[in-house]
């Protein structure tokens, strides 16, 4: 046995004397939550971790990943007092054993996510130029799962440097792949034209050759490759959620290299083993009296409650679609790190909506036309993003942010918190929303509702008065991820429109400020308006001035998180509250907006409300049918006025 | 060719918002000369005439029986014959450039919530153009009226019509309310005894009425009771010098109190005289302003309408009014008094009544 196999070998008895500790704990209730053994198949994480360069690759795993983590990083201590909920933990705790994070190491609980994630690391890496390739491994029970289609396409399509690693161990949790696997595993990779590899980890020393060949093929021709490697898990999916034919675990585990290594009971091995069993040991002992992490200290999400200021808005010329085209430019000429992607954005198209035209002039090689694959282009946005890159993708409808919900939930909203902070992934994806011009049912919604309340995602929403080169400065600081609702009527609105007669627009001194039209007398209604329905606040505060009746507009452009100070200030004054949003009525974004007005409501009297919205049902595609399914501004003039009358 | 004059609805009385047109004197389009008589005007108090105030052609609206707020343009006196053509004012030429917009209301939202919250009524602006919140508050200071909480009307409620001179009545009542403390006492007269009064005065100088009788024996007894011929104000209780007693006349027409003035000096003959020609003055829409006001005091007489018993509601700066009631089935008729019980007392008031009944009372046989 060679010097290269034993330590091979060594490094799986760490992974599986883990993970064995790791199920007697659970069985002792020391444990709570889960946990995804992979014993049997430590071999397949040994070799890969032996194939690639520490130093400037990077590896994406699943949710069994401890073999992967150990086998890249030899840090036992920080993956048992992960998974034993430490503050000394990989993530401090916070991901736990599905969610791990190293240097050059990712790991998440949803399976077919990290494979454009991955895939955008291995972008990254590309555009870094320093020979550095990205690895993902993901089972064969992911191939169940679309995304992954949609990027090996694209990681083809650009030569990305991907290394895919399919371990195949027959079941997707308790299912046998002959239930559910149509076709062949390499030839869907081949089907993208990417060189497909096959091994298994009962020969572990070609395994290890297989693999080295293939991360120096990734890297020399920056293209991805794709390995399938036959495995066997020797333990349940979980934890005792096993109802496999014992005499089929039997055989495997005859045959598990580790296995037949220590039935060798060869004694040159033994104070290595016992070395490990005793740093395994030691590494609980050291965890179960690790602090746990003190999440109200290290909170960064209260801040101090401080007077609001309001400043005179920063003039903004044009149209807010040629202001959006105009940041966009300006941010990929002043970051070389800026990227841009959606589909039908270069020139001459420039996007559905003509907000990217011209863009791909100046910057050919960071305007990229992509495929029809949302998810998978946001998920390579996560990738890059965590790869130091500033990814902005349009998604040219925004009912067809369906697709990417798992990538800005489960991904782009939860990398730094589950990561305890340690990485940035601010992607901007912005997106046109609303009707009013006929697109029907699956081009006209609003679905702000469903995105806002994601912890860790920013939600904003563009008004008529949005100050856009305010947000993209805020952007630039960014580490979070952010979501861009814009409304393909308010493109053409200008920002320095007259308001009103005697209202004068303000806005919050905040990075991301609320606009204010007020006047100058006591207001008597506030109306909080969101997106396009700034244009009917407007109309209504117009016409209403005839009758003597002040509105206070506010303007909201970050509506999740919202600043709910300048609703406070104003129904403080009003007492009388109407919300309005081009979304469907009910559970909407007026909930959330009336709920933090009487949170925080001092005034006196009772707080009057009326909530503005679409009707309940799917967007008509006929314009009579749809204009009166939306709010109009007579609507919103008769809320007014009801509670004016009050 | 110049813009026309307008003729606008004079303020007669402080308390009056409003006027109605009782008739015209001249025709659409007739040639008028400055001076002559367009139109009479009635407000809760009195008629009165409304001249042209230039020579031309006049023009009009509004038919007998519209009301119109003070200050609203009643008529135009034009240079010419031909159409008339009147500039709009400019609230309303900024609507008609915003098509956009509902058509102008003429009252705003504003002045629609100042109008319900001072108890005032939309007719209270008859004849403006354009009705805001300044109007709103302007007729609402020259009332005096605050703001009131909106009693909240329940389902099933059908509006009555409250013409404006009960909305003008209801907000005086309302400030008398405010600050008066009324307190009313009765006593009971004799009615053969009063009859027997009557008779023997229509013996010696023709007909009386009890309440000719009762207005002149009161004149005569209000210098003795100086606090029910006063008023209660800033802070002090005042009496006039002069007693003049006015008394409630509503003959179909709508209610009105006209004065016998110098009714302290008056004889009973002049008293009759006084309280008849102001009656015939009533019937022919002739009071003017002068016989409505400058009352000390009031009588108001329901013994006509067979009402045996009632509380008279004080008028605003007097100290006291009597009512007179019919005879009840025991021959007894009442006499009440509501006084202002900052002035006065339930024992001072007593014993007026007690004086002013043996005044009016015959000695039995």
């Amino acid at each position: 046995m060679n010097v290269e196999t034993r330590r091979h070998l060594h490094t799986a008895y760490l992974v599986r004397t883990v993970e064995e500790q790791l199920l007697r704990l659970f069985a002792a209730g020391k444990l709570s939550g889960t946990t995804h053994t992979c014993i049997g198949q430590e071999m397949a994480a040994v070799a890969l971790a032996a194939a690639l360069d520490r130093r400037r690759d990077v590896v994406v795993s699943n949710h069994r990943c401890h073999g992967h983590y150990l086998a890249w990083t030899d840090d036992p201590d920080g993956l048992l007092a992960e998974v034993m909920g430490r503050a000394t933990g990989a993530c401090a705790g916070l991901g736990g054993s599905q969610h791990l994070c190293a240097p050059g190491f990712f790991s998440n609980g949803i399976q077919g996510g990290i494979v454009p994630v991955a895939a955008g690391l291995a972008f990254a890496k590309k555009l870094g130029r320093g020979g550095g390739i990205a690895a993902v491994c993901i089972g064969d029970g992911t191939l169940g799962e679309g995304v992954v289609y949609e990027t090996l396409n694209m990681a083809a399509k650009w030569s990305l440097p991907l290394l895919l690693l399919l371990e195949n161990n027959l079941y997707a949790q308790s299912t046998s792949q002959s239930e559910t696997l149509a076709g062949d595993i390499c030839a869907r990779a081949a089907a993208f034209g990417i060189a497909t590899l096959h091994g298994d980890t009962w020969r572990h020393d070609d395994l290890a050759v297989l693999l080295r060949g293939a991360a120096e093929t990734v890297r020399r021709d920056c293209r991805p490759v794709f390995v399938r490697v036959d495995t066997y898990r020797l333990a349940a999916h979980s934890k005792g959620d096993d109802d496999r034919d014992p005499r089929e675990i039997d055989v495997y585990k005859r045959r598990d290299p580790l296995n037949r290594f220590l039935a060798n009971d060869d004694a040159a091995n033994e104070p290595e083993l016992a070395a490990i069993r005793e740093r395994v040991e030691r590494a609980i002992e050291r965890a179960a009296t690790a602090p746990v992490l003190d999440l109200a200290a290290g909170s960064n999400g209260s801040r101090a409650l401080t007077p609001l200021s309001w400043l005179q808005p920063q003039p903004q010329p044009g149209a807010q679609l040629a202001a959006i085209n105009r940041a966009l430019a300006d941010w990929l000429a002043e970051e070389e790190r800026v990227l841009l992607l959606g589909e039908d954005v270069r020139s001459p198209y420039g996007g559905a909506f003509k907000a990217t035209r011209g863009l791909s002039d100046g910057h050919p090689e960071r305007v990229l036309n992509t495929p029809i694959s949302e998810a998978g282009i946001v998920g390579i946005a996560n990738g890059l993003a965590l790869g130091g890159r500033r990814p902005i993708v349009e998604i040219m409808f925004g009912d067809f942010l369906a697709l990417c919900f798992d990538q800005l939930l489960n991904h782009a909203a939860k990398f730094r918190g589950m990561y305890n902070g340690r990485v940035s992934s601010a992607i901007v994806v912005r997106t046109p929303m609303g009707g009013g011009r006929g697109y029907g049912p699956t081009h006209s919604q609003n679905l702000e509702k469903h995105l806002v309340g994601v912890p860790g995602l920013r939600v904003v929403v563009l008004h008529g008065r949005a100050p856009i080169a305010s947000l993209y400065r805020a952007l630039r600081t960014s580490v979070e991820p952010t979501l861009i609702i814009e409304n393909k009527l308010l493109y053409r609105e200008r920002a320095d429109a007259a308001p009103p007669p005697s209202y004068e627009v303000v806005e919050t001194a905040e990075p991301y400020p609320t606009t204010m039209l007020r006047t100058n007398g006591p207001p008597d209604v506030t109306v909080v308006a969101f997106g396009r329905m700034s244009l009917l606040a407007e109309q209504v505060a117009a016409e209403l001035v005839a009758e003597e009746v002040a509105l206070e507009l506010l303007f909201p452009l970050s509506v999740s998180p919202l600043d709910a100070r300048p609703v406070h200030e104003s129904v403080t004054r009003t007492g009388k509250l109407v919300v309005v949003e081009e979304g469907t009525a009910h559970f909407d974004l007026a909930s959330e907006v009336v709920a933090r007005a009487l949170e925080g409501y001092r005034g006196t009297g009772r707080l009057r409300v009326r909530r503005i919205a679409a009707q309940p049902r799917p967007i008509p595609s006929a314009l009579e049918l749809e204009l009166g399914v939306l709010p109009s501004a007579a609507s919103l003039r008769e809320a007014c006025l009801e509670l004016y009358d009050e | 060719m110049s813009e026309p004059v307008a003729v606008r609805v004079p303020q007669i009385n402080p308390n009056d918002e409003h006027a109605i047109v009782v008739r015209w004197h001249v025709a659409k389009g007739d040639r008028v000369r400055t001076g002559q008589t367009l139109v009479t005007l009635e407000t809760t108090k009195t008629t009165f005439d409304v001249d042209s105030p230039s020579d031309g052609y006049a023009f009009f609206e509004h038919e007998p029986n519209a009301e119109l707020a003070v200050g609203a343009p009643i008529a135009w006196i034009a240079d010419h014959d031909g159409p008339l053509r009147i500039s709009t004012p400019a609230a309303n030429t900024n609507t008609d450039a915003k098509p956009a917009s509902a058509p102008a209301e003429r009252f705003t939202r504003k002045a629609r919530k100042l109008i319900k919250q001072h108890g005032l009524a939309e007719a209270d602006f008859i004849g403006l153009e354009k009705v805001d919140a300044e109007a709103v508050e302007r007729v609402a200071a020259a009332r005096g009226t605050k703001p009131e909480a909106t009693t909240r009307v329940p389902a099933g409620a059908v509006p009555l019509a409250v013409s404006p001179s009960k909305m003008t009545e209801i907000q005086t009542l309302k400030r008398v309310r405010e600050q008066v403390v009324p307190s009313t006492v009765a006593a009971a007269l004799k009615a053969d005894r009063v009859a027997a009064r009557l008779k023997r005065e229509a013996a010696e100088q023709g007909p009386v009425s009890t309440l000719e009788v009762a207005l002149y024996e009161t004149a005569r007894l209000l210098p003795e009771w100086p606090e029910l011929n006063g008023f209660y104000a800033e802070g002090g209780a005042w009496t006039h010098e002069a007693v003049a007693i006015g008394f409630a006349v509503n003959l179909g027409r709508s209610l009105r109190v006209p004065v016998v003035k110098n009714a302290g000096s008056a004889s009973l003959r002049d008293v009759a005289r006084a309280v008849r020609d102001l009656t015939l003055r009533y019937m022919r829409d002739e009071l003017t302003i002068e016989d409505v006001t400058g009352g000390t005091f009031t009588i108001t007489d329901l013994s006509g309408e067979g009402v045996v018993n009632f509380v008279p509601v004080l008028n605003e700066r007097q100290a006291a009014i009597l009512g007179l009631c019919a005879p009840r089935g025991d021959g007894s008729c009442d006499l009440v008094l509501t006084f202002d019980h900052r002035l006065s007392d339930g024992m001072r008031a007593a014993r007026f009544l007690a004086a002013l009944r043996s005044r009016l009372e015959d000695a039995p046989g």
